[in-house]
């Protein structure tokens, strides 16, 4: 059949087509030069919501990683100044033995109670030992004030309140450096008032009452060596914790990249040869259009 | 023989005409709206009175010519005209869609300063009294308050233009129904089937099919080809009738949209949109109110949470949490009419909640007054005045008579950062709660911010309070001189005086548990993790992030709808304009091959008349000789 098709018509309606073209070809490459399926939502919105939400999760494991990385250096700090306090509760446990044996006399006793004075002092500075922020370690909430001070009469008491801050940033609960009274004890019965107690048995002129104040100091030492082994294992379980979840973030970013490069990635392969398949088809439409279009009866008409 | 040189005659006037209207046909195969034209001819009867000298006349009369006649399809034409107003409304829709889609994502989205905002209360959650940690949560809040202003800017200059661009297309409308008016006033004085009819025929084909691409339209034309255009459908107002056009002008629909009426002010009535770029326009404009409204729902989510949970919160002075947002603001703009160049600047007292204002320059006494709109109160001076929490300053000089509109703005718009040093950011609770150090029972204390106490105790307690193990589990909340403020079991929420404590676990009897209220600079990081749980808690719309995310898709979904319908809407005209064209459009080939038939046509006749002159002469030499 002989189809009557105006020429402008035909024209308008091929360069529509040839512009048509013409953009899917620009969206592609733009497609390809930033290596993503789609460059605003409306191409993709439900590839749009899950690349979004992706991307959330990936900022916020970045944040849980801050958090996890701040806790374990707090952790770490308060480990290193645990097991510092246990050796010094092992030197004074020593001493202790020392005083109570029968071959230390009257004139090495100050001695020993000078260095006994001086592992308390030290056992102090551990107790308010603080972290890179120089907050207090072992104040819980309060940790903003030394955790231990002194009083007016010398006794060591604890200043702390409440709980410390741990990995919560990171959406986990208790992974806080332990408070005071968990490592030394409370004021009247922990490690503190076990050396004070000490120090005034090492002075005691009676030799009965001195021998029973060393014996009841070494028990009580043995208790607050114990408080503090266990604390130190809390810790210590805690870091492991802290490092798994570290696996777990890297695990997540990984699988958030994935999705990522699912939802958003671009094939290129798949892209170029679109590309390559729509510039054959322009070229083609072009060089028929000139063919078909080119001439007419006029141009036969002698 | 004067009958051979007759027809003959007739026929070479026809064929003339024929090949005359070929040539137009030809000039105009690129001119848009043109319909091909045919000369009508048919054959005429023998002449009635026969002259003396035919006594045996044959049978034939030439041939005339009858009109010219267009090769329009009314069918076709109302259907290319249906799809070109589908593409019209398509794209117009398409256009405004696409922009208000890039004022709410890529550079422009909130999700990353949501994002980084919630980030930064993680970070300061980790380490709560670090000053660049509370100062950057600070600029992390100011720049998601920037970003609500922002795109509630984008969104509020997008309305206006779009407004305009309506405006602008109702305009439009009113002049097309003008020229269409005009063509029908010149189709009524024209003859029918003349060469002038096919012209004025062609422009109001045109102009119709223009009118369509502004708003649906039922067409009649009447035996002269006079247009009757309503809108809508049959029974839509009249928007021209004969040589009659109406006014028409677009107005805003409360719930979005906009409204075509058409008729003059007071007695218009209103038309439907069905398609053509009005009704893209209004599509458009009621998904951007939307938009908007989302915007500012979230904005003031945003603002009524984090103040609440901030609120809650004791900052490092030690002092209540204030509110993190403001969430109105003045929003200052010059009267058309302004003669100077003043500039005004607006500051807003901390909770003021003004209503709209006037700021007026008095030129004779060099004074400025701001009143209340409603001129309820006003105060007159020199600058600065305040009323109602409203300080304005001016910068520029004013003339006599220049006026200044204030309105205040909430949600999207209004939302911005109040004020706050980093000392002033609440990261630590109001109340700490611990078990007392020696406590036999495994237990843990959980307190959180209540109301003060109703009545008030008498007298006042004194602090601190705590909660002892009673024999048989129960619990009392005492003041320190072991006044009991109440009681209650292991698990209940324990009401005391601004605050609420619940004891859980297994506590052994003469346990207790302390409570104080944070001190400076103490506290830890329970309230940023109250901020943080922020990011999880649901409302009716789900959590912050899914109403973003609804946000974005309620303006990305319609826009990727309409791309697809806008695809077929054009396959749809150009298939239509194709049927057109086939029916009502200048083919160069046929022409041609017309032509060639006209033109041996014109030589046969001429060859006729030839012939007759040659066969006279032959006649009137033998009658000569």
């Amino acid at each position: 059949m002989f189809v009557l098709v105006s020429g402008r018509q035909v024209a308008s309606t091929a360069a529509e087509r040839m512009v048509a073209i013409d953009n899917r070809i620009e969206r592609l490459e733009g497609r390809i030069a930033r290596g993503e399926r789609f460059t605003e939502p409306a191409e993709d919105p439900a590839g749009q919501l899950r690349a979004a939400a992706l991307a959330r999760l990936d900022a916020r494991l970045v944040a849980e990683q801050r958090g996890i990385d701040r806790a374990s250096s707090r952790l770490a700090l308060a480990e290193t100044a645990v097991a510092d306090a246990g050796r010094l509760l092992v030197r004074a446990r020593e001493l202790a033995l020392l005083a109570a044996n029968g071959t230390t006399g009257p004139a090495d006793r100050p001695v020993i109670a000078a260095e006994v004075r001086g592992l308390r002092d030290q056992l102090l500075a551990l107790a308010n030992a603080r972290d890179e922020a120089g907050r207090f370690l072992f104040a819980g909430a309060r940790d903003g004030l030394p955790a231990y001070a002194e009083d007016e009469e010398g006794v060591v008491r604890y200043e702390g309140f409440g709980t410390a801050h741990g990995a919560e940033a990171a959406g986990i609960e208790g992974l806080a450096p332990p408070t005071g009274p968990e490592l030394f004890g409370t004021d009247e019965t922990g490690a503190f008032a076990t050396l004070d107690d000490l120090l005034e048995a090492l002075t005691e002129p009676d030799d009965v009452l001195r021998q029973q104040g060393l014996e009841a100091a070494l028990a009580a030492l043995v208790e607050d060596q114990d408080r503090l082994a266990t604390a130190q294992a809390l810790i210590g379980t805690a870091m492991a914790r802290l490092e798994s979840e570290t696996e777990r973030v890297a695990a997540g970013r990984l699988e958030v990249a994935r999705g990522l490069a699912s939802v958003k990635g671009l094939d290129l392969a798949a892209a170029f040869s679109e590309l390559e398949a729509l510039r054959l088809t322009l070229g083609a439409a072009q060089e028929i259009f000139q063919r078909v279009h080119g001439t007419s009866l006029f141009d036969r008409l002698g | 023989m004067s009958d051979l040189l007759g027809l003959s005659l007739s026929g070479v006037r026809a064929t003339r005409m024929a090949l005359e209207q070929i040539a137009d046909n030809v000039a105009n195969a690129a001119t848009p709206g043109h319909v091909r034209r045919s000369v009508q001819v048919g054959s005429l009867l023998p002449p009635a009175a026969l002259s003396p000298f035919e006594r045996d006349p044959v049978g034939a009369g030439g041939v005339e010519v009858r009109g010219i006649v267009r090769a329009a399809d009314l069918i076709r034409q109302d259907s290319l005209r249906r799809t070109e107003g589908d593409v019209a409304m398509l794209e117009a829709a398409e256009r405004w869609l696409s922009l208000v889609q890039a004022s709410l994502t890529g550079p422009a989205s909130l999700a990353q300063p949501l994002s980084e905002l919630f980030a930064s209360l993680s970070d300061l959650a980790a380490d709560p009294s670090s000053i660049a940690v509370r100062a950057t949560f600070l600029s992390r809040a100011d720049a998601l308050a920037d970003r609500f202003n922002a795109s509630a800017a984008d969104l509020g200059r997008l309305e206006r233009d779009l407004k305009a661009d309506a405006d602008g297309e109702a305009a439009r409308l009113v002049s097309l129904g003008r020229a269409l008016a005009e063509v029908n006033l010149q189709l009524r004085r024209t003859t029918p089937g003349s060469g002038a009819a096919a012209g004025l025929a062609d422009r109001r084909d045109k102009l119709l099919g223009e009118i369509a691409q502004v708003a649906t339209i039922d067409v009649r034309l009447d035996a002269r080809g006079m247009a009757q255009v309503r809108l809508g459908d049959a029974g839509g107002p009249l928007l021209v009738d004969g040589p009659r056009s109406e006014a028409a002008r677009v107005v805003r629909a409360p719930d979005g949209g906009f409204v075509l009426r058409i008729g003059a002010a007071g007695s218009d009535e209103p038309a439907p949109l069905l398609s053509g770029a009005l009704a893209g326009l209004s599509l458009a404009r009621t998904l951007l109110v939307e938009a908007g409204n989302r915007l500012d729902a979230l904005a003031d989510r945003v603002a009524a949470d984090m103040n609440a949970a901030h609120m809650a919160g004791a900052d490092a002075t030690g002092a209540d949490g204030e509110p993190l947002f403001a969430t109105t603001r003045m929003v200052v703009d010059a009267a058309a009419g302004n003669g100077g160049d003043a500039r005004i600047a607006v500051s807003l007292a901390d909770g003021a909640a003004p209503g709209p204002m006037r700021l007026a320059f008095n030129a004779t006494s060099g004074e400025w007054t701001l009143a209340r709109a409603d001129l309820s109160a006003s105060v007159t001076g020199t600058m600065p005045l305040s009323l109602d929490g409203v300080t304005v300053e001016a910068a520029g000089t004013p003339r006599g008579g220049d006026l200044f509109l204030l309105s205040p703005r909430t949600g999207a718009a209004g939302i911005a950062l109040r004020p706050l040093a980093p000392a002033q950011v609440a990261a630590a609770p109001r109340w700490l709660a611990d078990a007392a150090p020696g406590n036999a029972g495994v237990a843990r204390a959980e307190i959180r911010r209540g109301p003060p106490l109703d009545p008030p105790p008498a007298p006042p307690l004194v602090l601190p309070l705590a909660v002892e193990v009673l024999p048989g589990g129960l619990l009392e909340l005492r003041d320190a001189d072991g006044v009991v403020v109440t009681s209650g079991a292991v698990g209940d929420w324990l009401a005391g005086d601004g605050f609420e404590i619940r004891i859980s676990g297994r506590p052994a009897e003469g346990d207790s548990f302390r409570i104080r209220m944070t001190e400076p600079g103490q506290g830890g990081n329970a309230n940023a993790v109250a901020l943080l749980a922020l990011r999880e808690a649901r409302g009716p719309l789900g959590t912050l992030e899914d109403s973003h995310d609804r946000l974005v898709s309620g303006i990305a979904v319609p826009l990727s709808e309409t791309r697809v319908r806008e695809e077929a809407a054009r396959a749809n005209r150009d298939a239509a304009a194709e049927a057109l064209a086939q029916a009502s459009g200048v083919d160069l080939n046929r022409e041609a091959a017309e032509m060639l038939l006209f033109q041996q046509a014109y030589q046969a006749n001429a060859r006729i008349i030839q012939t007759a002159r040659e066969t006279f002469a032959a006649l009137l030499q033998s009658v000569g000789t």
